[in-house]
């Protein structure tokens, strides 16, 4: 318990020194208020590129739509970011060797993964949040037409916020394996990047945690039943992921 | 006896680093660890400090065995790494606030800790400084303080003073002195020599994976250093002149154009090296004692065990 709250403050003083919450925050934050406007001079643009092209077939130009190119954007580049910040998480302090003195003083392994997992989740949470709120209102404010109701907004967010959640203990156990943060880096982005794919496989889409993704993309309450069971699944999958994660750290030498 | 090693195994696939290592260190001496370079002094310490495990052996600090009380000794052992790696965006100051927090202590004992140790270190001007900018003998008495934080009756020291300058190297030996002072148990590596000779109590080299010698350092001293006698002559002497000194007490003589030297193997009374002197007959400039050090006593004792 006291690595883990000694940790909890370490992990929050790196994440603002280093400037990794910065960066995530920019990571996320950056698209909520690039996509509306882009959305909204979309016409404009492709206009004189394509003069007489109906565009609303490709596009949809509302507030919903403004949101869903938010998720797509989420997906595609936030998850770089993410991935680009935290690859070293566990894999440089190993390089470093900055765990052999706070080991060689009672530091317990558990509670420096639960800590780091934490303070980077509760980030995450509050990031993805204020990314979807700018995200809302800004379209709002370009899109009057068709205005979502915000509840709406919230359990989007939490679904997104989810599946980012998995990523975060997926880039942790990889972070373990490797002393390279670069390494695991790529590989956690390989997973991410290739869930899609396999997630077109119609048995499998609803087992991963992709379909969070696709999930949060229907922005209404019409939700498939399945959603309670993959949100459960995800749980579990991030639960055993973090055990992993564990394990690896007790069994890897230190020095 | 507050450490002992005996038979001691470490493993990295197939090659083994340690085979089969004893020691025993006496509560309240400072125990010097030497051996070359990649003999295994610092894999031994990263076991005593429970960093690593190892495959064969027996360790007992303080009578409790090291594989079963793992955790438990740990906060009895402190540990300074050849190269400690600290967190480089906190200050002194607030490192060894997250130690302290690490090892469960409130905030007040952290606070009067955090003085105690930073002036023992001297580091109490430069403590809210960012890490990152010090110096390397400057995170070494940093390191210091880390491994001290929790009061230990072991200290294991990996290679404190190297890669420190003089003044720096001067600062870490000065440390040691108190500590010993305080009656803390020291366990020190290191390749320098003057350092041990300095410091410590007693005695131990690791070659090849083993310890070949472990002895008090005023016995190893008394057993193994051997005064030198230089003697210049007015004038360049004959190297046949060695042959008419006959003594039992004379294990070599050298001689460079008016210079000899003359290797005893005991403690002589001077008065017999005066009588040899006349012996030979020569008007001499000058006569000198010359005693070796610990580096000679480590090259003699691993040359005979190469």
């Amino acid at each position: 318990m006291n690595s883990f709250a000694a940790y909890i403050k370490k992990e929050a003083m790196e994440g603002i020194r280093s400037f990794k919450f910065l960066i995530l925050a920019i990571g996320i934050i950056l698209f909520a208020l690039l996509d509306p406007l882009v959305l909204k001079l979309l016409p404009n643009i492709l206009a004189s590129q394509a003069p007489g092209m109906d565009l609303s077939q490709l596009v949809n130009f509302t507030q919903a739509g403004a949101i869903q190119s938010y998720m797509n954007n989420l997906f595609q580049i936030s998850n770089l970011v993410l991935v680009l910040s935290l690859m070293g998480i566990l894999s440089e302090e190993l390089k470093n060797k900055t765990l052999v003195i706070p080991y060689s003083n009672k530091a317990n392994i558990n509670g420096i993964v639960l800590a780091k997992y934490l303070v980077y989740s509760i980030a995450i949470l509050i990031i993805t949040l204020v990314g979807f709120l700018i995200n809302y209102y800004y379209s709002k404010l370009l899109f009057p037409e068709e205005i979502l109701r915000i509840s709406i907004l919230f359990k989007t967010s939490l679904i997104f916020s989810l599946y980012f959640l998995f990523n975060l203990s997926l880039i942790l156990l990889m972070s373990s394996l490797f002393k390279k943060g670069i390494v695991a880096g790529i590989l956690s982005l390989s997973i991410i990047y290739l869930m899609p794919a396999i997630g077109m496989i119609e048995k499998l889409s609803k087992i991963f945690p992709y379909y969070l993704v696709k999930q949060a993309n229907i922005l209404s309450n019409n939700y498939a039943d399945f959603l309670n069971k993959s949100i459960i699944l995800t749980i579990g999958y991030i639960i055993v992921l973090i055990g992993l994660t564990i394990f690896r750290m007790n069994k890897v030498e230190l020095n | 006896m507050i450490i002992k090693a005996e038979n001691l195994c470490k493993r990295y696939g197939n090659n083994k680093v340690l085979k089969g290592v004893n020691f025993n260190v006496e509560k309240g001496e400072v125990y010097g660890f030497l051996g070359h370079n990649g003999a295994g002094k610092t894999t031994t310490m990263n076991i005593l400090a429970g960093i690593i495990d190892y495959n064969d052996g027996n360790i007992k600090i303080n009578s409790l065995d090291m594989k079963e009380n793992r955790t438990n000794l740990k906060g009895t052992i402190g540990y300074l790494p050849e190269e400690p790696k600290f967190y480089p965006y906190m200050t002194a100051n607030e490192y060894l606030a997250f130690i302290g927090e690490v090892l469960g202590f409130d905030k007040n004992k952290i606070k009067s800790r955090n003085k105690e140790l930073l002036e023992l270190v001297k580091l109490e001007e430069s403590c809210n400084r960012k890490i990152g900018g010090y110096s390397r003998g400057m995170k070494q008495r940093l390191g210091i303080a880390v491994s001290m934080y929790n009061n230990p009756e072991i200290l294991l020291l990996d290679e404190p003073s190297s890669a420190l300058d003089p003044t720096g190297r001067k600062d870490v030996v000065d440390i040691i002195e108190d500590l010993k002072d305080l009656g803390i148990t020291v366990f020190l590596s290191t390749h320098i020599l003057s350092d041990i000779e300095r410091v410590c109590d007693r005695v131990g080299i690791l070659q090849g994976g083993k310890i070949i010698l472990e002895e008090k350092l005023d016995i190893l001293k008394k057993r193994y250093l051997h005064p030198i006698y230089d003697i210049e002559f007015e004038k360049n002497i004959k190297e046949d002149i060695i042959n008419t000194i006959d003594k039992d007490w004379i294990e070599e003589i050298k001689v460079y154009k008016n210079i000899m030297n003359i290797y005893v193997n005991e403690d002589i009374d001077s008065r017999d090296i005066m009588k040899v002197i006349a012996e030979i007959n020569l008007p001499i400039l000058s006569l000198n004692l010359r005693r070796s050090n610990l580096e000679d006593i480590f090259i003699k004792v691993v040359s005979e065990n190469e």
